[in-house]
């Protein structure tokens, strides 16, 4: 089962994305800002986080900097849920976003795309081969 | 008159003074009268000339001018006064006083009153007998003179200021003065020494040995001459030492002076012309035959004195060889012929071997019969002589051949006899110079008659005042009829000893004067011309009056624009100024001076340098230099002055004027005063930044309060999603728990816009500061009350208040935003079991204190809490909007207090808010 790490300062959303996300079948860790998130990532590994940006105690665009420095978690997938103001700031080369407000199925669609993904490459890299 | 017996009248206050002269009173009794005061004295005085003898003691009462009337009258009283010591002035007035005799009141005073007296007595006797015996007789001083006068020796008493008192008959014939009373009018001081000094060197002598031997000294005789005499003197003293007359002899030395004199003079004189002469003297003593020779003659043989041995060969061969006989021969000839003189001219050798013409004349001065004994000769060199002479001839030649020759008429004439003519005369003249004897009378004959009266005239003017005057152009027909001009002059020249000759030249003008006559008429056509030119001139004169008016019309018009531009240029309100291509103010407005405080003329002729600060004139230096290089015009900004409150700002607008020839004149300078614009330029500056601060504190407000509106959007959003997943499933606690959500979200968005619209109207300045009058108390309850309700949990609020009775000016609305805000925050963050201290306090102010035992504000956050939407890191789970504390601050600062906070993590925070009270509306 994949886990997903899940960063959220407001309770409500960390709520509904975590009971989304499980009720897609996923194993779902959360935090409730960014160092809590790093110390959660850097512990558990998991397969994917979903993280907001503007949050107290690093924010979003803090943790993905920390995790791309370590061997460990630089290549665990990266999805941004962001407020409208924010994306221009956001690599859209290699990580994904979902602009706040955000229906589920956007969420779910987008969690399965970046699974997906390294799939992908892999099989890319077989080919090349 | 005459007593019978002689009687003395005694005047003396002092009675000891009144013994003392008693005590010289002559043995034989003496008819006496004492006197002790003035009265008596003038009483007995009106009977004088009963007395023979009055001795007077000199006080103040007697006057001498009193006396001298008493004596006046009575011309046998014999006054003798009797003087205190030491007051020499005083011995020297009465002194001069020939009508009085004194005696001085020393130890010598008796005897000589004593003296005195005895003679007065005597005198007095005899009186009665001859007149004239009497006069020689009554003096005792008179009795000396006889011997005295006798004399050959001068003998004198003086005075030690100068004055003779006594000279005797010898003294005063060398002196040559007549009488005693002549004499006594000469002071010594007066120009009776020659030199004066001699004088002082006189009396230092005496001063300081007290005597004077042998003192040669020079004075004047009576009538001028130079009297030299041999004087010894000596002081007499008093027994103090203080000197009361000098007494001397003197001798005539004059005679004896001046042959001494004569004899050096004469000595000296000839020994300066042997040596001046160069004339040497030898003496051959021929019976010993020895010759000495004097020490001009070794000079004259160029030897130094005593070189030449004293030996008759040695004489001899100083000679030419062919010379020497003639010493020998002509001396010998000449001797034996028994003349006592010879003389002859002789070569001599000099010791450098120079031969040198000697003359030689000697005399035998000692003679044995017939045979000389002695010669004596003097020698001369006579060379010099010798040459002069050659030279005369040569010159008196050289003339001849220069007169004979020059063209000019040359002559020389004494007293009217004409020495010389040169030929000349007879190719000017046509008349021959042997004529010579009556030559001027023929010369004359050709003059011609319009010139004669006229050169007469001149010649006997010449007569009259001596030669050289003469300078004359005159006419002459020659014998052979031919008319001539002639130029004569005539100059004074100094012959030896026959007096002034005058030596004239005469030349042939005719040609000259003809040009003359030509350049004449020549003139006077000139002369001619220049008078029909000056005609023209005077016309055209006539034309430049008329266009100097014209000019002058013109200069008036400029005048009347200068006045103009000056009167424009006093009322304008700006300084003007303008300056010179030398960047010198040459002149400026009325406002200009009131800008310097200066008046114009201070102003005028000044540099930059010289009227602004360094920095400030080499500003404008800099402007003019380019403004002069490239004329055109400069606007620039100037600020005078350091202290910013008297700042003065300018703006300053150069150009440069340009002169007719199109080349810059100079700089016209306007200054206007910009002070007041750039204040209000600053202010509104400051404005605009304000504004625009503004502007962007709305804009991130709109741009967080977006971003804060899509958090509870997101929550309502996917709540609705899972609604909807659940709704299938049929799980209906989930149904619930979502819709709860999305109701608080809904909520959060309501206070969210509710508090951003209370920012923006703080920050639009729409919430507006608006006091009345309030039950503070009852407000406070209302929103206690308003708070618990709204906070979705049981809250504990603990009231205090300490608040005296009756209502508050305060502002109502902004007080329940400052107190609902932050009660609901004390309650939001605090546990349920928790109390909230709410005190309330109003003296000078209102204090308000609201107190909870929360969760606290972490210490890094302390600078953050009153910016809107910030939220504490520990509050994320706490439902709020980040907007309440920033509204309460704006509503502190709005009602002008103060807010402030303490805090500690976990343990509760306190918020402390101070609000002035408003005593009156």
């Amino acid at each position: 089962m994949k886990q997903i790490l899940v960063i959220e300062d407001d309770l409500f959303i960390r709520e509904n994305v975590c009971e989304a996300l499980e009720l897609s079948g996923y194993d779902v860790i959360t935090a409730s800002n960014g160092k809590e998130g790093l110390d959660l990532a850097f512990e558990q590994i998991p397969d994917l986080i979903v993280c907001d940006i503007m949050m107290p105690l690093a924010d979003g665009f803090e943790v993905k900097e920390s995790l791309s420095l370590n061997s460990a978690t630089k290549n665990i997938p990266f999805i941004f849920l962001s407020a409208k103001t924010e994306i221009k700031e956001l690599n859209t080369g290699t990580d994904d976003y979902i602009t706040k407000p955000f229906e589920i199925k956007d969420l779910l669609t987008s969690v399965k795309r970046r699974f997906d993904k390294p799939e992908e490459i892999i099989l890319e890299k077989k080919r090349n081969r | 008159m005459v007593k019978k017996s002689p009687s003395v009248l005694v005047f003396t206050r002092r009675n000891l003074l009144k013994k003392r002269i008693r005590y010289s009173f002559p043995a034989d009794k003496l008819d006496s009268f004492f006197a002790s005061d003035a009265n008596q004295l003038i009483d007995r005085c009106k009977k004088a000339d009963r007395y023979t003898l009055f001795i007077c003691e000199y006080t103040k009462e007697i006057t001498l001018k009193s006396l001298r009337l008493i004596a006046e009258k009575n011309h046998n009283l014999e006054i003798i006064f009797v003087l205190p010591r030491y007051k020499n002035e005083l011995i020297s007035i009465i002194a001069k006083q020939k009508r009085f005799d004194f005696v001085v009141e020393d130890d010598s005073m008796a005897t000589l009153l004593k003296h005195k007296i005895e003679s007065a007595i005597k005198s007095h006797s005899v009186s009665s007998n001859l007149e004239k015996e009497k006069k020689k007789s009554t003096d005792y001083r008179h009795k000396y003179s006889d011997l005295l006068n006798n004399m050959i020796i001068g003998l004198y008493r003086t005075t030690p200021d100068g004055k003779i008192t006594m000279l005797n008959d010898a003294g005063m014939k060398l002196l040559g003065y007549k009488s005693v009373k002549e004499l006594k009018e000469v002071d010594l001081q007066d120009e009776f020494y020659d030199p004066y000094k001699l004088r002082s060197i006189f009396k230092q002598q005496m001063s300081e040995k007290g005597e004077v031997w042998g003192f040669e000294n020079r004075w004047h005789h009576v009538g001028g001459k130079l009297v030299i005499v041999r004087e010894n003197a000596k002081a007499v003293k008093d027994k103090k030492g203080n000197i009361l007359y000098y007494e001397g002899t003197f001798e005539d030395i004059t005679e004896q002076v001046q042959t001494e004199q004569a004899l050096d003079e004469a000595k000296k004189k000839l020994h300066l012309i042997l040596e001046v002469g160069n004339i040497g003297i030898w003496n051959w003593n021929i019976k010993a035959n020895e010759i000495i020779f004097s020490r001009e003659f070794h000079l004259i043989m160029g030897y130094l004195p005593g070189e030449i041995t004293s030996s008759v060969d040695a004489f001899l061969n100083l000679f030419h060889t062919e010379d020497k006989h003639f010493i020998i021969t002509d001396l010998l000839a000449d001797v034996t012929k028994n003349k006592p003189d010879f003389e002859t001219a002789v070569r001599a050798i000099k010791k450098t071997g120079e031969l040198r013409w000697m003359f030689i004349k000697g005399k035998v001065t000692e003679w044995s019969g017939r045979i000389p004994l002695n010669l004596t000769a003097v020698q001369m060199d006579i060379t010099d002589r010798k040459l002069a002479e050659t030279k005369i001839i040569e010159s008196e030649t050289r003339f001849r051949e220069l007169a004979e020759n020059i063209e000019e008429i040359f002559w020389l004439l004494d007293d009217k006899e004409v020495l010389y003519i040169s030929p000349a005369i007879e190719k000017i003249w046509g008349i021959s110079p042997s004529e010579r004897s009556h030559l001027l009378f023929a010369l004359f004959r050709t003059l011609y008659k319009e010139d004669r009266k006229r050169i007469k005239q001149a010649i006997k003017l010449e007569v009259l005042k001596g030669p050289g005057i003469f300078d004359e152009e005159f006419r002459i027909i020659r014998p052979d009829g031919e008319e001539k001009w002639i130029w004569a002059r005539t100059f004074p020249i100094q012959s030896g000893n026959s007096g002034t000759r005058s030596l004239g030249i005469a030349e042939d003008i005719t040609a000259r004067k003809k040009l003359q006559l030509e350049l004449e008429s020549l003139k006077n056509q000139l002369q001619k011309t220049v008078d029909i030119r000056t005609a023209e001139l005077l016309n055209s004169n006539l034309k430049l009056v008329n266009e100097i008016n014209k000019q002058k019309l013109a200069e008036e018009k400029i005048d009347n624009q200068l006045k103009f531009f000056r009167t424009l240029l006093d009322t304008a309100m700006s300084p003007i100024y303008i300056k010179d291509t030398d960047k010198r103010y040459i002149d400026c407005n009325k406002a200009f001076e009131e800008y310097f405080n200066e008046t114009r003329n201070r102003i005028m002729g000044k540099t930059n340098y010289e009227l602004f600060p360094l920095e400030i004139a080499e500003k404008h230096e800099t402007v003019d230099d380019s403004l002069l290089q490239n004329p055109g015009e400069i606007t620039y900004e100037e600020t005078m002055g350091k202290d910013p409150n008297s700042r003065k700002e300018y703006m300053v607008t150069k150009s440069t004027f340009l002169k007719a020839d199109g080349k810059p004149g100079g700089i016209i300078g306007f200054v206007t005063d910009i002070t007041q614009k750039k204040k209000l330029e600053v202010s509104i500056q400051k404005a605009l930044n304000k504004e625009k601060e503004l502007l962007e504190v709305k804009a991130k407000l709109i741009s967080t309060a977006s971003h804060e509106f899509r958090t509870p959007l997101t929550t309502i959003l996917s709540s609705v999603d899972l609604i909807e997943i659940y709704r299938k499933r049929g799980n209906d606690k989930k149904f619930f728990d979502h819709t709860g959500k999305i109701k608080s979200s809904v909520k959060h968005m309501t206070d969210l816009l509710n508090d951003v619209m209370t920012i923006n109207k703080t920050e639009a300045g729409r919430l507006e500061f608006e006091p009345g009058e309030i039950n503070i108390v009852e407000l406070c309850r209302e929103i206690i009350d308003e708070v618990k309700a709204a906070a979705g949990k049981p809250a504990k609020i603990i009231f205090n208040y300490d608040v005296p009775d009756g209502p508050v000016m305060a502002d109502k609305k902004l007080l329940r935003l400052i107190i609902s805000n932050l009660l609901n925050n004390a309650v939001k963050y605090s546990n349920k079991e928790s109390d909230v201290n709410f005190d309330i306090k109003l003296n000078e102010e209102i204090v308000l204190r609201i107190k909870d035992k929360g969760i606290g504000i972490p210490k890094e956050e302390f600078p953050m809490m009153f910016e809107p939407f910030h939220r504490g890191i520990n509050a994320s789970n706490i439902a709020g909007t980040g907007l309440g504390l920033s509204i309460v601050k704006r509503c502190v600062e709005l009602h002008n207090g103060k807010i402030s906070f303490e805090s500690d993590l976990d343990k509760g925070t306190t918020f402390i808010v101070q609000i002035p009270i408003i005593t009156n509306r």
